[in-house]
């Protein structure tokens, strides 16, 4: 199944329609540039480029001038342009059966799919060098149909749980993170610098790798200025999908120039509504957060219930991960700050007690009333137990954030429209 | 066929924590490894008794479902319920290997919250399985914390005559668990047989262990009934801690003569070296010889079974992908199509051998297969 031309048009239009942002479109704008470029001076060319997952240390491609591309991004476009269950069908054709995460796999589907005229934004050409975590086989697949080269990073378990670990993430990373923790990503970084020094046929410059790790922390200052200005606004200034959509496509972009404005220019936009009161729903009654990762399949399905019940969804776990997950200051040795930012990322959404007391903690710094939790990650249920003991109901939203195999529009919004009104009302 | 060892080691294959809580009440320190990747020898040589921490995936998970999801392995939700149900109180401690990171934070919360009162200590071991230089220093490390929390444990220095003692103990083990293996390859055992044969070894001290199966293997001869089954590879996507999965392949008339498992043929592996240094023996044993899905690069996890999957005793390949499997289902392609180069017939399973009528359907999948193959009763 897939969409066809007119019904991606629908789609698209009716997505313009809900944009309030000028950052979305400059960020739109910015994307099919970029990506335009990168198939005109890198695709064609066969010039070897990286693609990386999200817990990745993209500053050191960055530093190297080497492309690359994030596959979640690439499968999350995958999922916005409706092809998704296309490309999860055509993964179950393949041998990779259905129960295998689709989340970052779309990427490959369609690296497999050479000869498909209809590839998202043109298709992508074989990469010559893939990083993720070790334990991510669908990028060994990737790596292996491409002839890539494969450095999977494995990260150390946490022997330390400290629940409150924000309080301590932007200085105090050597205590929480813990010494041979950072250590071993750090020997881990090492190799992986070596192995793209070869593929990018320079050496790495450590001073501007520290620039481009300080321009990445003044970027999530920004971020951590929107959350602030939306955590604190009298109603919500800016649509959750659209707040995703820029938190992510800056961050896929994180240490350039570019992505550093834009940020500049989101915190601004954002700002600016909020002095004007130019409110996304001005008869706002219900404040959501949504709990998981990103529906990048249908981002507008936040808007769904602003206009019956007055609900807004003012948080999700993207804009606050920028600042709490990856702000890391003290970055005299840019590669162990780096190393100590990736140990963990993601992981202190997910582990009982921490991603949990993280929740209860945003939840009331953004006022929430109730909360909706994508199904299928780890860690979801002691997070859904201690919004609910902290007073925040929840919803199971059993979806897969990628997949549209997994949707059914009538019953989710049906699902959270009941969870609105028995348990909100 | 079975014998008076043979019945000693069911027993404790299925009794699994029997041996444990018999040292426990004759004063012994016990301690509970969860996974296959925690040295045993250093339990050995603080003096304790350690004991492998399993759970039946097939039974109901009440307080799991509560708190931990669906997307978690099977075996984890039911190591879990287990350990909530205060079965494992009587351990001095729970050590808990990196497959199981996951389990080790799930406790570790409930036990913060008062919600699992019955909990033993619990630690975590946390051996990295990839085999690149750049995590040694740390797996060094982990080494030398986790002797430190035994020692702190029993207030008792673990020297290294202790320790290479307790090595010996392991690899006469080991040895006797590789003639076990030649014996399989010999037609002298089934596969269910052999699984509990081996997996004993887990819930036994060493020497009892190694002496019954010495007895055991003893009395083995070729058994002519195995004789015309097809000799199936197993390779699994989730630990054969059950028998179900064999006992439902041989009733098809096929025969597992090995699985890329911990539970079976990759149990033993090399011996651990006696003549350096006992801990970094052991750490390169347990780094970079013992088998664990967490392996990284593919080209080293895959060794093993690629170098079996070539026999000319191996007629086809069985490839266990049920529907909790995250992971080898994405090699499967590519490992189904290096088989097929060779001409070596595979299956895929996607059937849950736990799942009520799971061994009945497996059962007759493996037998329209064997029939289709023209493997039925007979050796390819």
């Amino acid at each position: 199944m897939r969409a066809s031309p007119p019904e991606r048009n629908a789609s698209r239009h009716r997505h313009e329609q809900l944009t309030q942002l000028e950052v979305t479109r400059s960020l739109r704008a910015h994307q099919r540039e970029w990506f335009a470029r990168l198939r005109e001076e890198v695709f064609e060319p066969a010039r070897p480029y990286v693609i990386g997952g999200a817990l990745v240390p993209h500053e050191i491609f960055e530093a190297l001038d080497l492309p690359f591309i994030t596959d979640v991004w690439y499968s999350g476009l995958v999922a916005a342009r409706r092809q998704s269950a296309f490309y999860s069908d055509y993964l179950t054709q393949l041998g990779y059966h259905e129960d295998l995460s689709r989340y970052g796999s779309l990427t490959l589907a369609v690296l497999l799919d050479e000869d498909n005229p209809d590839r998202p934004w043109g298709g992508i050409s074989r990469p010559a060098l893939v990083v993720t975590g070790a334990d991510d086989r669908a990028a060994d697949a990737l790596a292996n149909t491409s002839g890539a080269l494969r450095v999977a990073l494995e990260m150390p378990s946490l022997h330390r749980l400290y629940p409150n670990w924000w309080e301590m993430s932007r200085w105090q990373w050597e205590d929480l993170d813990e010494t041979p923790r950072i250590d071993v990503m750090l020997e881990q970084f090492k190799e992986l610098v070596s192995v793209a020094e070869r593929i990018a046929g320079k050496k790495l410059d450590v001073d501007r790798l520290r620039e481009i790790v300080d321009r990445v922390n003044r970027q999530e200052e920004y971020f951590d200025e929107v959350r602030t200005i939306i955590a604190t606004a009298h109603r919500l200034p800016a649509r959750l999908g659209e707040v995703m959509s820029q938190t992510m496509g800056i961050q896929w972009h994180r240490g350039t120039d570019w992505a550093l404005n834009q940020a500049r220019a989101f915190r601004d936009e954002v700002k600016h509504r909020a002095e004007h009161e130019l409110w996304v729903c001005p008869n706002e009654r219900y404040r959501l957060m949504y709990v998981g990762a990103g529906l990048w399949q249908n981002l507008d399905f936040f808007t769904e219930f602003e206009d019956r019940y007055g609900a807004v969804f003012v948080r999700s776990n993207y804009l606050s991960i920028a600042s709490d997950g990856y702000l890391r200051y003290g970055t005299r040795d840019p590669l162990r700050c780096l190393a100590s930012r990736y140990v963990a990322l993601s992981e202190q959404m997910h582990i009982p007690g921490l991603g949990g007391a993280w929740a209860v903690w945003e939840a009331r710094r953004h006022r929430v009333d109730g909360g909706v939790s994508l199904g299928g990650w780890w860690g979801q249920r002691m997070v859904n137990l201690a919004l609910e003991e902290g007073g925040i109901p929840v919803v199971d939203f059993p979806v897969d954030p990628v997949d549209a195999n997994s949707w059914d529009d009538a019953k989710l919004r049906a699902l959270v429209s009941n969870f609105i009104e028995t348990r909100l009302a | 066929l079975s014998s008076a060892a043979f019945d000693t080691l069911h027993h404790h294959y299925t009794h699994r924590l029997a041996a444990a809580r018999d040292a426990h009440a004759g004063g012994m320190g016990v301690v509970g490894l969860v996974g296959n990747t925690i040295p045993r020898e250093l339990v050995l040589a603080a003096g304790c008794f350690p004991v492998l921490v399993s759970a039946d995936t097939v039974s109901p998970t009440p307080a799991a479902d509560v708190y931990v999801e669906d997307v978690i392995p099977p075996e984890t939700r039911a190591l879990f319920e287990l350990a909530m149900s205060g079965q494992l109180e009587f351990l001095d401690l729970l050590v808990l290997s990196r497959p199981y990171a996951h389990l080790y934070y799930y406790l570790k919360e409930v036990y913060r919250l008062g919600r699992g009162p019955r909990l033993p200590l619990l630690y975590m071991f946390d051996l990295m399985h990839c085999q690149r230089e750049a995590v040694r220093v740390y797996n060094e490390g982990e080494l030398s914390a986790f002797i430190q929390r035994l020692e702190h444990l029993t207030s008792q220095h673990i020297a290294d005559p202790e320790v290479r003692s307790a090595v010996e103990r392991t690899n006469r083990v080991r040895a006797l668990q590789r003639q076990l293996q030649d014996r399989r390859w010999q037609r002298m055992l089934s596969g269910p047989d052999a699984l509990q044969s081996i997996g004993a070894g887990y819930f036994m001290s060493p020497d009892t262990y190694a002496n019954t199966l010495a007895e055991y293997l003893s009395t083995l001869e070729p058994f002519l009934e195995l004789e015309h089954r097809a000799r199936m590879l197993l390779l699994s996507s989730e630990p054969l801690s059950h028998l179900r999965l064999h006992t439902a392949i041989e009733a098809a008339g096929a025969r597992v003569v090995a699985e890329d498992d911990w539970w079976g043929s990759q149990a033993p592996g090399s011996d651990i070296s006696v003549n350096d240094s006992p801990r970094a023996a052991i750490l390169q044993k347990y780094w970079l010889d013992t088998a664990t899905s967490q392996i990284t690069p593919a080209q080293a996890r895959e060794e093993w079974f690629r170098a079996t999957a070539v026999r000319d005793d191996v007629d086809g390949v069985v490839f266990y992908l049920p529907p909790s499997d995250r992971q080898l289902g994405w090699d499967y392609p590519r490992l189904k199509g290096w088989l097929d180069e060779r001409g070596t017939p595979s299956l895929r399973l996607r059937i849950d051998a736990g799942h009520p009528s799971g061994v009945t359907t497996i059962t007759a999948e493996l037998a329209a297969w064997l029939a289709s193959l023209h493997m039925a009763g007979s050796t390819a």
